[in-house]
């Protein structure tokens, strides 16, 4: 491979790999280069960092110039003592911040296809900004028959980022999981679960999704997460009648009907528990009573199945079929939407249109 | 399902547990940080399998309520997790093996959904790999199918998604629900698939197709359109639809549009509904019955007020039951440290009268905090209390509060105990005592690319 000078900064490209040093808080760098200084003066990334070119990956030693690489050009202003020419802490200078690498990259494959550092690395900082020399991730994007697109597209974030945390995603609420994002999550997830898998893995969401199998609460797991917003925190069997009237298909959308009918039949609310207790007002089963349950069950449907699912031999069914005196149980928008070919198709219609 | 088959799971579960680190284990390669998901064309080589193991042990004292009598009962829950990614396999990428399953002990022959006396089951156990140059992404066995109207579906069965070009592609699945451990079925069959376009990373929009069948009579036909699509950089929505097609109407449609107006200061407002009557399955007799809607409508805000400080308010009118309700959230979090945080959340929710179940709500307040003493030991608590609108078995309030401590206390090892104690409509007083030790296997575990 031909590495003949340019007029770039290659210099950016071994910063990249120190991305700790420079990412880390004002009190934790140590150097400015003043990679846009150097490249204005005419300096060849490679004489300071020649190393890049067998970086197989971040981290590595060998992409920072040591000090003596410096000094072939700036003795004259260490002996004369300028260390804040470079250092920012002149009267302690020190080295490079070891912290780990951020960014997944083989610099000595992406030199091969083309060593103009400037293909990637678009912008310099100057001297006085403390701005990352990472490219932009336009510049990862934008090579033709390049594999990091389909990487973006198909949300394979992790090919190249050790984590999301270091950089300003835009928008920045896509993925900042702020507020309440306990609660919100379910739509974003809806359109989006492949950005949700760079992060999380299946067995994140089985936590809480896996309502099916799991035999706790992610609460019960967890007590000592207060911080996320858990659904059954505190005192939810007082709050979950109250909680379901709200939002009724909140429940089913882990908890299937069956799952209140267990606990229901356990406290002997339903009619198929032993000795059970009677949680209807009165007036109840009198037509015309304003509490009658009819008007009830046209509203809140969900809590009846709470209790009554039995399928084809709920208690509903002895009285609501054709001849008996429960009748039609039908809303009145029935027909519209259903026709009487459908019968022969669905048990649940057979048990009461045989 | 019956215990003998949710037995035989939870012991599948544990025998692959143990028998797939150790098959890793015996690789040449066992051990070595490697990049699973990198692919080699981009430069980073994997190096051999990277397999995340690790246990949890959870016992819990806990109150058991049945027809007015209490019962102390007692859960002895080992959970362990396995992925084993890097598995080198030739025209195979990413291929990776995740399996997540538990075993419990009770000591209550009937508690109320918990399980009784021996039990376990598999929660996760399938293998996943992109073929053709990652054209095509395989995910065989035990999983969860998320996205449009599959909501979150856990699924035995095989999902396959195809990337097409330029964004588009299309996801299909077929299988069979997993059976409930409450012994209700969602169905025996189910397939569906979603064919979307993903034109940046941030926005996306798909049209999704769901049946399910349950004694080869549809229990579920959905269809579903969803979209996340980012405007502006600080302008976006989320909207989804889910119609169910045999009784013509949707299931769910919600809407939200956020508009960060600031970097620190976003707003956005969310409209959504359901018809709860269509989240039974057809194959329920009460699906016949009713025709109602939940409706909400409000806005919302996100305030990062200073970098310590930050305010999340929510509000949503309802429509509930024909008539309106109201619910407010208010959450405020302060980082105390780095890695300390109080928080407090108020919320608010009331329920109109419907005819025939008075007007009821409640008031929610909870703080909490989570404090690290050191790198190795950190300490959390809460303290919920519920007010209730109306009086509930004689009381309309409840307290509870709880303490936990948690110690890294070896390599690899993470041990917590909690307490909760409490008084509630239901228990003069009420407690709770949970103990959870975890480890990784420090000797398989990857130094984590995550």
């Amino acid at each position: 491979m031909s590495r003949r000078p340019s007029s770039t900064p290659l210099v950016l490209a071994a910063l990249v790999v120190s991305g700790g040093a420079l990412a880390g808080s004002g009190s934790q760098l140590q150097f400015n280069p003043n990679h846009a200084g150097h490249t204005k003066a005419g300096v060849d990334c490679l004489a300071c960092h020649e190393g890049i070119f067998d970086q197989t990956e971040l981290g590595k030693p060998g992409a920072f110039p040591k000090e003596k690489v410096c000094l072939g050009c700036h003795k004259k202003e260490k002996d004369a003592g300028n260390c804040g020419m470079c250092h920012l802490k002149a009267d302690k200078p020190g080295t490079y911040v070891n912290k780990p690498p951020y960014l997944i990259i083989d610099h000595s494959k992406h030199l091969e296809k083309d060593d103009k550092c400037e293909v990637c690395h678009l912008t310099l900082p100057e001297k006085t900004s403390f701005e990352k020399p990472v490219p932009p991730m336009k510049s990862c994007l934008g090579c033709h028959d390049h594999p990091h697109q389909q990487q973006f597209d198909n949300g394979q974030c992790f090919a190249c980022h050790v984590d999301l945390t270091h950089f300003p995603l835009k928008p920045e609420s896509f993925l900042r999981h702020k507020g309440n994002f306990t609660r919100i999550h379910p739509q974003i997830a809806r359109s989006t679960s492949a950005s949700c898998e760079t992060c999380h893995e299946q067995n994140w969401c089985a936590d809480c999704h896996a309502a099916r199998t799991r035999p706790m609460k992610p609460e019960e797991l967890k007590p000592d997460r207060p911080d996320r917003n858990w659904i059954h925190w505190g005192d939810f069997i007082t709050r979950h009648s109250i909680e379901a009237r709200a939002n009724q298909a909140a429940c089913q959308k882990c908890h299937p009907v069956s799952f209140c009918t267990d606990c229901h039949r356990q406290q002997r609310l339903t009619s198929d528990s032993n000795n059970p207790l009677n949680p209807h007002p009165a007036g109840w089963l009198t037509p015309g009573s304003p509490l009658f349950h009819g008007t009830e069950a046209r509203k809140d449907i969900v809590s009846c199945a709470s209790c009554h699912d039995q399928g084809a031999a709920s208690n509903c069914v002895t009285c609501h079929r054709v001849g008996a005196p429960g009748g039609n149980p039908h809303p009145p928008v029935w027909l519209s939407k259903h026709s009487t070919s459908e019968i022969n198709g669905k048990p649940m219609c057979l048990s009461c249109h045989p | 399902m019956s215990s003998m088959t949710v037995v035989r799971n939870a012991a599948l579960g544990l025998a692959l547990a143990v028998w797939a680190p150790l098959a890793a284990a015996q690789s040449p390669d066992a051990g070595v940080v490697g990049a699973a998901q990198q692919p080699s064309d981009a430069g980073v080589i994997a190096a051999g399998p990277v397999i995340d193991a690790n246990s949890t042990t959870v016992l819990r004292l806990q109150p058991d309520w049945k027809a007015g009598d209490t019962r102390t009962g007692f859960w002895g829950t080992e959970i362990v997790g396995l992925t084993v990614r890097g598995i080198e396999m030739s025209g195979v990428d990413d291929l990776k093996i995740q399996l997540s399953a538990w075993g419990q002990l009770a000591s209550l022959s009937d508690p109320v959904g918990t399980g009784n006396g021996t039990t376990g089951d598999i929660d996760l156990l399938y293998v996943q790999g992109a073929l053709f140059h990652r054209r095509l992404n395989l995910t065989l066995g035990r999983q969860l199918i998320s996205g449009g109207a599959a909501r979150v579906l856990q699924l035995d069965g095989v999902n396959a998604t195809v990337a097409i070009a330029k964004g588009f592609g299309i996801t299909a699945y077929v299988g069979a629900p997993v059976v409930s451990r409450f012994s209700y079925p969602v169905g025996e069959f189910a397939f569906g698939g979603r064919a979307f376009w993903r034109p940046t990373y941030g926005s996306e929009i798909g049209l999704s197709f769901i049946e399910i069948l349950s004694g080869s009579v549809v229990s579920r036909e959905d269809l579903g359109l969803d979209g996340r699509w980012v405007f502006l950089p600080n302008l976006s929505a989320t909207a989804s639809a889910i119609l169910n097609l045999r009784a013509g109407a949707f299931a769910d449609a919600d809407l939200t549009v956020s508009w960060q107006v600031l970097p620190t200061l976003e707003l956005f407002v969310k409209a959504q509904h359901t018809s709860p009557d269509l989240y039974l399955p057809m194959t329920s007799i009460f699906s016949v019955f009713s025709n109602i809607n939940n409706d909400g409508l409000g806005p919302g805000v996100f305030w990062q007020a200073l970098p310590r400080l930050a305010f999340y308010a929510e509000y949503q009118r309802l429509w509930v039951d024909g008539a309106n309700g109201d619910e407010a959230e208010l959450r405020v979090t302060y980082r105390i440290t780095r890695r300390a945080t109080w928080g407090l959340d108020a919320r608010f929710l009331y329920v109109p009268d419907n005819g025939v179940v008075p007007a009821n709500g409640i008031n929610d307040f909870r703080t909490w905090v989570v404090y690290p003493l050191n790198q190795k030991i950190k300490l959390s608590g809460d303290v919920d209390w519920t007010i209730l609108h109306n009086e509930l078995n004689g009381g309309d309030d409840s307290l509870v509060g709880t303490a936990s401590v948690s110690w890294a206390f070896a390599p690899g090892w993470n041990g917590m105990l909690s307490g909760s104690v409490g008084t509630t409509p239901f228990f003069q007083a009420r407690y709770s005592l949970t103990a959870r030790i975890g480890y990784d296997f420090p000797f398989l575990n990857a130094k984590a690319a995550r």
